[in-house]
């Protein structure tokens, strides 16, 4: 009964430690291995009562066209291929509801789908939204984004690596300048 | 030091022998010296409960000047200590109950800290449901291994958060059937307690905790709630009859009001819904909007089927026993509701009517077994739902002045009278007992 016991603590102790470690490797192979795309954003700042005060990012490159008109439904799982578009940012190549090749796609959900007679608008939640950020830091962070949001000249972009489904947020950027940088 | 004192008097008094009095004070010696102080208990769990959540919370600040390599190092490093602090109270023979809950208690939080430290480093999206899910589960041995109470309370606290943020916050909300998994993980634990340990305050913590959760928490097992909002209502109220009977069985009857969240909560919930019910408005934008055709592809009907089979089951078997000799409608008002909803749905006034009659009924059921076991609690408990029921009805614009005034000072002339009868009754008996 004794040894059972041992064997069943050290059981849970391999989950509590397999379900951390797990997503590090995972997160850090994206890191490592995915491509960066830039994602212009606009963001706010909630919290979570765990894991603290984000700021929560809306990604203006959200809505693919298609033509034909294309069905999907609210909250289908769903895979955005990316491409850089000429201002180098990060823009739908396609969105498929099967698993694509290559390693340049994320794997989405669908929040909301417009079918007109010939053609669709799918609107998509990236699995990439928020930013962890120091408590004292995330509001200042919301306040700078709209003070300069006004200024058309001012480019607010997250980075993200990407690679086979997953994503990374590396960093904001306000004018290519660091998020953090410019809070210091 | 008072049993000391009693066992002297009685030594006095010759009733018991100086042997039997030696046998008596060594036995609680003995068991003063097994058992645990229940302050250091206590307060053993209260440290680690602040301890545990204040390194949460510091976590959650979001030291963003340290690097990944260093917040890595933090995540782990408070599950590490509580692994080590639970594997050191896992080998200390015998067992100490302390060290147990103390330890378990603190890795149930080292182990949410580390999974948000790693969320926090990689800005991982995850909803909020799936985090306490995940940290939950990982909990959920330590109520096994090192049979820690308070761990599990804290599961049940936290599978309700999240089937509240599956269920009824998320954007696109989903059936939370995780939780019910995890609930019949708890069973065995649940099982063991009720077994060898009915008596003890953690079972009656245990019992208001889980009772609360699945009041909370059942309603995020329905999918659209579109036209079906009288089948939500009766859904609830067949639960609670189900509570409600399940705590006038006889293994709970005995116990205090206190120590009985099924009878407590049971009785609140089916008075609350009947009261809302008893009001017009409801009955009448049923009547106006009608019914949803699909019902029976929304699964709260399901549910409600089988907690109406549940309920019905427990109040045959709560019946066998009646309380005081008279008949208690309260555990069966599921039927009434079902006949009204069901069937006589379109009959507004007959409806409202009905309502206000099963209310009345339960009101009398209370008084007359207050009176009848001469508890004074019981009758005024009656006489309060009469006054409420009196409260509703002063602002129903369709029952004339005259008669909304009568149902008022009768209201009122019950309370008088039946207290001042049953105090009468006490006193003559007092008297009579002197005599």
């Amino acid at each position: 009964m004794n040894k059972l016991l041992w064997l069943a603590f050290l059981l849970m102790i391999v989950a509590q430690w397999w379900a951390p470690a797990s997503m590090i490797t995972q997160k850090q192979r994206v890191l490592n291995k995915g491509t960066r795309y830039k994602f212009v954003t606009a963001p706010i700042d909630p919290e979570d009562p765990f894991r603290g005060r984000y700021i929560s990012l809306n990604f203006k490159e959200n809505v693919f066209a298609a033509k034909p008109a294309r069905q999907f439904s609210y909250g289908e799982k769903v895979y955005v291929s990316l491409q850089v578009n000429p201002e180098g940012f990060a823009s739908i190549k396609d969105v498929s509801s099967k698993p694509v090749n290559g390693n340049d796609y994320v794997v989405a959900t669908v929040s909301y789908n417009n079918i007109n007679r010939d053609s669709s608008f799918t609107t998509i939640n990236y699995p990439f939204d928020k930013y962890y950020m120091d408590e004292f830091k995330a509001p200042a962070a919301e306040k700078m984004y709209n003070e300069r949001r006004m200024d058309s000249t001012t480019k607010t972009y997250a980075l993200v690596s990407i690679y086979k489904g997953d994503a990374v947020i590396k960093d904001i950027y306000f004018n290519n300048i660091p998020l953090l940088n410019l809070l210091k | 030091m008072s049993i000391q004192n009693d066992l002297n008097e009685l030594l006095h008094a010759n009733i018991i022998t100086q042997e039997t009095a030696e046998k008596i004070a060594g036995y609680y010696q003995q068991k003063k010296s097994t058992s645990p102080n229940k302050l250091t208990a206590v307060l053993g769990i209260l440290g680690a409960l602040l301890l545990g959540s204040g390194i949460v919370l510091i976590i959650a600040h979001n030291w963003d000047e340290l690097s990944r390599i260093t917040k890595t190092i933090f995540a782990f490093l408070p599950l590490v200590i509580a692994q080590l602090l639970c594997a050191c109270a896992l080998r200390k023979q015998p067992r100490n109950k302390v060290w147990d809950e103390a330890s378990s208690v603190l890795l149930f939080f080292a182990i949410g800290t580390s999974i948000s430290l790693i969320s926090q480093i990689y800005h991982v999206s995850g909803s909020l449901s799936g985090f306490l899910l995940t940290w939950m589960l990982l909990a959920l041995p330590l109520v096994y291994i090192l049979s820690s109470s308070i761990v599990a309370l804290l599961i049940v606290a936290g599978i309700t958060w999240y089937a509240c943020e599956a269920g009824y916050f998320d954007r696109s909300t989903q059936v939370p059937y995780a939780y019910i998994i995890v609930l019949l993980l708890l069973i065995p634990h649940y099982l063991r307690f009720l077994q060898s340990k009915s008596n003890s305050n953690y079972f009656t913590w245990l019992n208001w905790f889980l009772v609360l959760s699945l009041l909370i928490c059942l309603g995020s097992f329905t999918q659209s709630t579109y036209k079906i909002y009288e089948w939500m209502f009766y859904m609830y109220l067949a639960f609670c009859c189900l509570l409600y009977n399940i705590g006038r069985l006889p293994f709970f009857r005995q116990k205090s009001l206190m120590a009985n969240p099924f009878l407590v909560l049971g009785a609140a919930g089916i008075l609350f819904i009947l009261f809302f019910w008893s009001f017009q408005f409801l009955w009448q934008e049923l009547d106006n909007y009608g019914k949803n055709p699909d019902i029976f592809s929304n699964t709260i009907i399901y549910i409600a089927m089988l907690l109406t089979l549940a309920a019905f089951i427990t109040w045959l078997k709560s019946r066998k026993i009646p309380v005081s000799g008279l008949f208690d409608p309260t555990g069966i008002s599921f039927s009434l509701f079902f006949l009204l909803i069901g069937l006589l749905w379109q009959h507004v006034a007959l409806n409202v009517f009905m309502v206000n009659i099963w209310i009345l009924l339960i009101s009398l059921f209370f008084i007359r077994r207050g009176a009848k076991e001469d508890h004074l609690g019981i009758l005024n408990f009656g006489l309060i739902i009469i006054a409420i029921l009196a409260i509703c009805r002063f602002f129903d614009e369709q029952i004339p002045f005259l008669w909304r005034g009568a149902f008022f000072v009768i209201a009122g002339a019950g309370f008088f009278v039946a207290n001042s009868l049953i105090l009468r009754k006490r006193k003559q008996l007092s008297t009579q007992k002197e005599n």
